[in-house]
């Protein structure tokens, strides 16, 4: 029956899905799934759904294991574009455990009934992105939205339109349940409604949810038509179809495409609330552009950033540590440029301001050579114009750690510190530590970098050596450059043999 | 079961409620101790019945004033 599924223990009658019934594009009807769902859904035509009309209809509880292989797995955005009202239990558990849901569009959407959407887009575990435009919504039935995005990594909900006389008393459940299992949401409503619900107790625990941001802001909006097919909007406000909720009076936005040389900055100010929708268009081929290039020394394209008001702007790597941007001709724009510090070179910020013309200049970062430790035959001194290591016990064996030989050892007892020293910064990603025998090997390592905290580590279960501060090729290595590592070796009598490391080394510093 | 503080306040002009954790620049007026329950259960005031989500802490209401019971879940 391929193609072809009946729905589980609530039977659809199509005469609830009003306006859809007869909608080739809708995928139900008289009860049974009627197309491949695989590619999302797209329900033109749909304005209402009536009480219990798709309760639990692509739940994946219904699906059998022979039938879950027939395409009815919805993947992708689900649309009811016309979709203006949702019934008591209209769309409960419609969706349950479809994780692959990533986009639902329901911008008409106005009225949600009794438990109306309670648990439609529950993961059943599954942590996986969701967005859902809720723009038109104006009142939410109790518990219409209960469980509805459990589970889910959900990073904003976006009431714009919530009307404050429909939100009357807390006892009315509105917002029961709304952000079960769900973390680090922010929900925006519109000011207005701060007056009614800003003291609820629902509200004030974070609508269920955990670690939940609440904001009341002024809902502005501004259509942004864009003349070229492949031309995005960018903005830090949230953007759904070109339209762009702005946090605030004024909105920044930035319109770009894929050729990486056109850059627009836009600015919407003083605009309006109420649902009022400002457009504008913007041509980026219309459009001249000035090119800003910045020589950094920087290489490596992901350490390098350029932002305007906060918006990432899209960097072309010209090869041999320089970047550019294109923006649209315009004067007094702020454009910083971010280099973060990595392994082999330090931070570096700088501010350009437009002028209407190309622009050249120049990061100055320290870039880092590498740095290959040298074979002591003495301690050295500390704070002197070389390699140098002591250590809080035995110390004039300290060198042995770091000579030449590893036969010869330098040991301590438990709780022992050893200090590294280089008149030059260095930048140390990764330790290997080798000890006489496993019998003295310490329990826990712990590295202070410069004037930073200790960070412990615990020594690995088997062998003698200790990769310390994780290695280059991960996301956590460390990039902080000091003249002095400390080693604090606990839990039993160490004897180490030698220790090396990889570094680079600050040039610039002094 | 663990309380969480809420922050009320305002934010680069614009009001919000921080729930669990408090913005470095936010400009705070009311703070809110908020008991919640460990994961799959609920709060229950002893000697009472209603099953409670979250307790918003007030006077001289303390955490021992509560226990905690299994959730009955549900499919929503």
């Amino acid at each position: 029956m391929a193609g072809v599924m009946y729905l589980g223990n609530q039977m659809v009658s199509p005469a609830i899905i009003q306006g859809g019934e007869e909608n080739p594009l809708f995928p139900i009807k008289d009860g049974v799934i009627t197309k491949d769902v695989s590619n999302g859904i797209n329900a033109v035509g749909v304005k209402e759904i009536g009480d219990s009309g798709l309760y639990s209809a692509f739940s994946v509880y219904d699906y059998s294991s022979s039938e879950a292989d027939l395409g009815h797995y919805v993947t992708g955005t689900v649309s009811f574009p016309d979709l203006e009202k949702i019934g008591n239990l209209g769309m409960k558990s419609t969706f349950y455990g479809q994780y692959n849901i990533k986009k639902v569009e329901l911008p008409k959407l106005k009225e949600i009934g009794l438990r109306g959407l309670a648990g439609a887009f529950n993961s059943d575990s599954v942590l996986e992105e969701l967005e859902i435009n809720l723009d038109s919504l104006e009142n939410i039935g109790s518990y219409g939205l209960r469980g509805a995005f459990s589970h889910r990594s959900l990073n904003y909900l976006l009431f714009p339109s919530l009307k404050a006389e429909n939100f009357t008393n807390e006892s009315d459940d509105q917002f029961s349940g709304m952000l079960s299992y769900v973390s680090n949401c922010t929900v925006y409503f519109r000011s207005d409604m701060q007056q009614v619900i800003g003291s609820w107790s629902v509200v004030t625990s974070g609508l269920y949810g955990t670690n939940t941001t609440v904001i009341f802001w002024i809902p502005t909006k501004i259509k942004v038509n864009l003349a070229q097919e492949n031309a995005v909007i960018l903005a830090n406000d949230k953007v759904f179809n070109n339209v762009i909720f702005g946090v605030g009076e004024t909105v920044k936005y930035v319109v770009t495409d894929d050729s990486l040389n056109k850059n627009y900055l836009g600015t919407e100010s003083g605009c309006v609330e109420d649902g009022q929708e400002r457009a504008v268009s913007v041509d980026l081929n219309s459009l001249s552009y000035n090119k800003i290039t910045v020589t950094t020394g920087v290489t490596r394209k992901t350490d390098v950033s350029a932002s305007w008001e906060g918006i990432e702007l899209p960097l072309v790597d010209e090869g041999s540590g320089v970047y550019s941007i294109y923006v649209n001709e315009t004067v007094g724009e702020k454009i910083i440029f971010s280099i973060r510090k990595a392994t082999n070179h330090g931070a570096g910020n700088l501010t350009i301001t437009t002028s209407g013309s190309n622009i050249d200049e120049t990061i100055n970062v320290h870039i880092y050579t590498k740095f290959t430790r040298p074979n002591l035959t003495s301690n050295g001194e500390i704070g002197g114009s070389s390699f140098a290591v002591t250590a809080t016990n035995n110390e004039a064996d300290a060198y042995k750690a770091v000579d030449s030989s590893t036969s010869t050892y330098w040991e301590g007892p438990s709780m022992s510190e050893y200090l590294i020293y280089n008149p030059n910064p260095l930048c140390i990603y990764a330790f290997t530590i080798r000890y006489t025998t496993s019998s003295y090997k310490p329990t826990y390592i712990s590295v202070k970098i410069g004037d930073g905290d200790w960070v412990s580590y615990s020594a690995p279960s088997s062998g003698s050596t200790l990769i310390l501060i994780d290695r280059e090729d991960s996301s956590s290595f460390n990039r902080d450059v000091a003249k002095e590592y400390r080693l604090r070796f606990e839990g039993r009598t160490t004897r180490v043999t030698d220790i090396a490391f990889m570094a680079n080394e600050d040039l610039n510093d002094n | 079961m663990i309380i969480k503080t809420t922050y009320i306040g305002t934010l680069n002009g614009v009001h919000g409620i921080w729930c669990g954790f408090k913005p470095d620049s936010a400009f705070i007026t009311k703070e809110a101790p908020i008991l919640y329950p460990d994961p799959e259960k609920k709060l229950r005031k002893k000697g009472e019945e209603e099953l409670l989500d979250f307790v918003v802490l007030k006077n001289d209401d303390t955490q021992d004033n509560y226990e905690e019971v299994e959730e009955q879940k549900d499919a929503e």
